[in-house]
């Protein structure tokens, strides 16, 4: 009995980092988008590099992408890859949600079905660590890193 | 959604699974056990590793071109396309042999994307 507090903290700091985890990687979809709304591509690659680096919520989004792998990492750090990568897959409906919330998306059956079905898949693919293959999933993607996506 | 991003939106998923296969490469190419500053030396002068990581330069700036001019709602969950990919150059180029499961999860994926592409309308 004497360690469950211990233990409740354990598990209020693994939901914590969860939680980080999920809005950290949904809001780096977000500023990726509004960066992409917000720079001038009309003048060529070269001008879209150099206003890229000067623009304020680029930098936030690189700042949150590499956030976002440092967050992973600790998660990693207590929690075996194979159980981990699968819950990854939220992302994609909370990237959903913030499409819908901040961008004012519609949507339709279609792609809510659509978007639950990958989500389900990469769950599936996700949580395949067995014995049989080369290595097992030592990478993640989507996000790049380390990821991946995105 | 146009052609051109379209085909921005393939490149960044094709420069996504290359990166990752790139990295994986590289690094299986590292001695085994090699730690410290000398494995960073070995990620840092590994071809490709570097070239991984020049195409996740180039992926930045297209996948931010993609969203700029695309709904997040449609391209954010189709990149996923690129567990399908990574599965693939897996198998194809890194001696990986994927159970049924695997192959079940790449082959739902796809289906949510093609139905999240369709849903555009």
């Amino acid at each position: 009995m004497a360690d469950a507090p211990l233990k409740s903290r354990a598990l209020a700091a693994a939901i914590g980092g969860w939680i980080l985890f999920i809005v950290v990687e949904t809001a780096t979809q977000v500023a990726f988008k509004y960066a992409g709304a917000t720079l001038d591509d009309s003048s060529g690659l070269l001008h879209l590099v150099t206003q890229a680096l000067s623009t304020p919520v680029v930098l936030v989004g690189f700042a949150l992408y590499f956030a976002g792998f440092l967050v992973w990492m600790t998660i990693l750090k207590d929690v075996d890859l194979g159980r981990a990568f699968p819950m990854t897959a939220i992302i994609y409906v909370s990237t959903l949600v913030a499409a819908v919330i901040l961008f004012h998306e519609r949507l339709n059956a279609t792609r809510i079905v659509g978007v639950v079905v990958i989500a389900v898949g990469v769950a599936v693919l996700a949580s395949d660590n067995g014995p049989d293959e080369h290595r097992p999933g030592d990478r993640r993607l989507g996000d790049p890193a380390e990821k991946p996506p995105h | 959604m146009s052609g051109l991003n379209w085909l921005l939106f393939a490149l960044t998923v094709v420069l996504d699974v290359f990166g990752q296969t790139a990295f994986k490469l590289g690094l299986d190419r590292m001695e085994d056990g090699v730690s410290g500053p000398a494995f960073w030396r070995g990620v840092a002068t590994s071809p490709w590793v570097l070239g991984g990581f020049a195409g996740y330069c180039v992926e930045a700036v297209s996948w931010m071109y993609v969203l700029g001019h695309a709904p997040l709602s449609i391209v954010g969950p189709m990149a996923a396309l690129s567990y399908v990919g990574a599965v693939l150059t897996g198998r194809l180029f890194l001696g990986e042999r994927p159970r049924a499961r695997r192959w079940l999860g790449a082959g739902l994926v796809t289906l949510g994307a093609g139905l999240v592409g369709a849903s555009l309308g």
